[in-house]
């Protein structure tokens, strides 16, 4: 069976879909599966914080700045991958990571990226959909 | 025939569900014949006003084809909500026969309102006199008439009515009621008055029934009155059915599929 | 090899234009999504390729045939769950389900039998003769969600299956879609 879906959570798109259209005002403004979706707005990105000092220890990933606040910042094309790997090319260095986080672009930030609009939010639509939602008790 | 008899069940059901409804309708013509009729055929001794019989069996026919009609409104009402709610939706994607679908909704609430004629009838043997024969040619024929006439009166008016009423409201103009002969003679009636009563559906589906069941002397002859409805029943028919297919689209015609 | 094939795809509604010039294809097997904001023209897409409306110009295949001059044979092979709800509110959830495989033409026993499979794959088997007018959103929704696999459509169309659902009921129904996706391949 063959599944076509219209949403506007990305979250759904997201989990569900094989591919995802993304359209506005009547018009495929992107297409394609969800990682090639976020392709278009750039790579994951990874942000570490080292004890004693900021410096790019591992480069081999992806292209790597020190931030003002110290915090080092690599772009990865993946961010559950590159993880374990810092990881080890901190122990292989002596370096003691303090705190790691990261940031996945998501298909809104697709849609802010191609529209310039948050693909919610907008005070009449968010309207609408709260009538429509009380319409289905 | 499979979605005939699945749209033929669905509307039974419906009708059926709705118990309250049921009772109601069954209840409210007995209340009219009992207290209403019984109380005024002591006070009009002279049945020579109701064409040669007492008034009770004057009023019996027009109470039948009241309800009748009556409950024809209600299905019409049921229509409208059925756009509304969505359901119709899924008989237009649907590959089944549009016009098998409309004739089983339509043969459905047809049946609903002629059991409902039915208990009536059966019921006013006991009060009435009542011709028993006259029983079933007036309960296929009427109902089947009021049925049709009903549908189409609900879809010249379905755009302004359904914003006022809940989801099991059938009340409506009861002028159609009392400019039909139901309940006193056309005859007496000012000259104006018996204007409105002749372009009334309902009056002719009275006269007939009264004929038929009572042997009343009506206003018209009973070919005449049966002639009428015959061809009003026939354009409503058609009127009813391009009408259906219109108001139940999601969109008008000119963007629609067939 | 395509499910949907849709080419140059437009619907003016008057003056205005609600899909302008949309072209995608669909792989056979695949859940493939609109992702849009409010007004984008999703719901006009699926009502065209659903043979609800009819396209301005542009093409549409669907299930291998032309949702304009095939429309019927279209209506075969798809199934479709509406963005507003449609279910028969005075029917319970059993009688919902047997008015719609009477529709399409289904019947007897492999009707039932079907019925009772796909209730209870939504957990509403207990809920059968319950009113639906009595049923949560949610409820509904998995309920229409059930009617809509009834006949085994091909190409089975959700128009936002999840809006105005909570967190909890959106999970679920995702969860019945990934089902659906695994078992019904
Ligand atoms: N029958 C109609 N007549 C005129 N305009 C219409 C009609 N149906 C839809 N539109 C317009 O077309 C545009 C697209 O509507 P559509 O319902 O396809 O959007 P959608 O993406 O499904 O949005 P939503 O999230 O609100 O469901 C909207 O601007 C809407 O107002
Ligand atoms: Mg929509």
């Amino acid at each position: 069976m063959t599944i076509f879906l219209t949403t506007h959570y990305m979250e759904e798109a997201e989990r569900l879909a094989d591919r995802v259209a993304i359209i506005d005002h009547g018009r495929i403004i992107a297409d394609g599966t969800v990682e090639e979706l976020k392709k278009l707005v750039g790579s994951d990105v990874v942000y570490l914080k080292a004890e004693n000092g900021a410096e790019c220890f591992e480069t081999d990933l992806g292209n790597c700045v020190v931030l003002p606040d110290g915090r080092i910042r690599i772009d990865v094309s993946n961010a559950s991958e590159a993880i374990p790997k810092i990881f080890e090319a901190a122990e292989r260095k002596g370096i003691k990571i303090l705190e790691i986080a990261y940031h996945r672009p998501t298909l809104n930030d697709v849609f802010l990226h191609l529209t310039g609009r948050e693909i919610r939010g907008e005070g009449g639509n968010l309207m609408k959909g709260i009538t429509r939602a009380r319409i289905r008790r | 025939m499979r979605a005939f008899e699945i749209m033929v069940y669905r509307q039974v059901k419906r009708f059926l569900r709705a118990r309250s409804r049921v009772a109601g309708m069954i209840i409210n013509p007995l209340v009219w014949l009992t207290f209403f009729g019984i109380g005024w055929s002591r006070a009009f001794r002279d049945t020579s006003i109701f064409g040669g019989v007492d008034y009770l069996t004057y009023l019996s026919p027009g109470i039948f084809a009241m309800t009748v009609f009556n409950q024809s409104f209600v299905s019409g009402i049921s229509v409208i909500w059925d756009r509304e709610f969505g359901f119709l939706k899924e008989v237009l994607v649907a590959p089944a026969s549009r016009k098998e679908t409309i004739a089983g909704r339509i043969f459905g609430d047809s049946a609903v309102a002629t059991l409902q004629g039915a208990i009536i009838l059966s019921l006013t043997l006991f009060i009435a006199k009542i011709d028993i024969f006259g029983v079933i040619l007036a309960l296929g024929w009427i109902s089947s008439c009021c049925r049709l006439l009903q549908l189409r009166s609900e879809h010249c008016s379905k755009n302004e009515k359904h914003g006022g009423l809940s989801d099991d409201d059938g009340s409506r103009d009861a002028s159609i009621d009392f400019l039909s002969g139901a309940i006193y003679p056309i005859s007496f009636m000012p000259s104006w008055m018996k204007v409105l009563a002749l372009v009334n559906p309902l009056t002719y589906a009275v006269e007939a029934s009264r004929v038929l069941l009572t042997g009343a002397s009506g206003i018209f002859p009973l070919h005449q009155s049966l002639l009428i409805l015959l061809v009003l029943t026939a354009v409503m028919l058609y009127t009813a059915m391009v009408s259906f297919e219109r108001s139940t689209g999601m969109y008008p015609n000119k963007h629609r599929i067939v | 090899m395509y499910a949907i094939e849709v080419e140059n795809l437009v619907k003016k509604f008057g003056d205005f234009e609600a899909v302008k010039g949309v072209s995608f294809k669909v792989k056979k097997g695949e859940i493939f999504a609109f992702l849009g904001p409010n007004g984008a023209g999703k719901t006009t897409t699926v009502h065209i390729l659903t043979t609800l409306l009819k396209p301005t110009s542009g093409k549409a295949i669907v299930a291998g045939y032309d949702v304009v001059k095939d429309a019927k044979e279209v209506r075969k092979r798809i199934g479709i769950v509406f963005q507003d709800p449609s279910v028969d509110r005075d029917l319970t959830a059993y009688e919902n389900m047997l008015v719609h495989g009477g529709v399409y033409g289904l019947k007897g026993r492999e009707l039932k039998e079907k019925v009772e499979e796909l209730l209870k794959f939504v957990e509403l088997w207990e809920f059968r003769n319950k009113l639906v007018k009595y049923f949560s959103g949610g409820m509904q929704r998995r309920l229409e969600i059930a009617r809509s696999l009834l006949h085994h459509p091909e190409v089975l169309f959700l128009d936002e299956p999840t809006l105005g659902l909570d967190p909890q009921t959106r999970a679920h129904v995702w969860s019945y879609i990934e089902a659906m996706k695994e078992s019904r391949k």
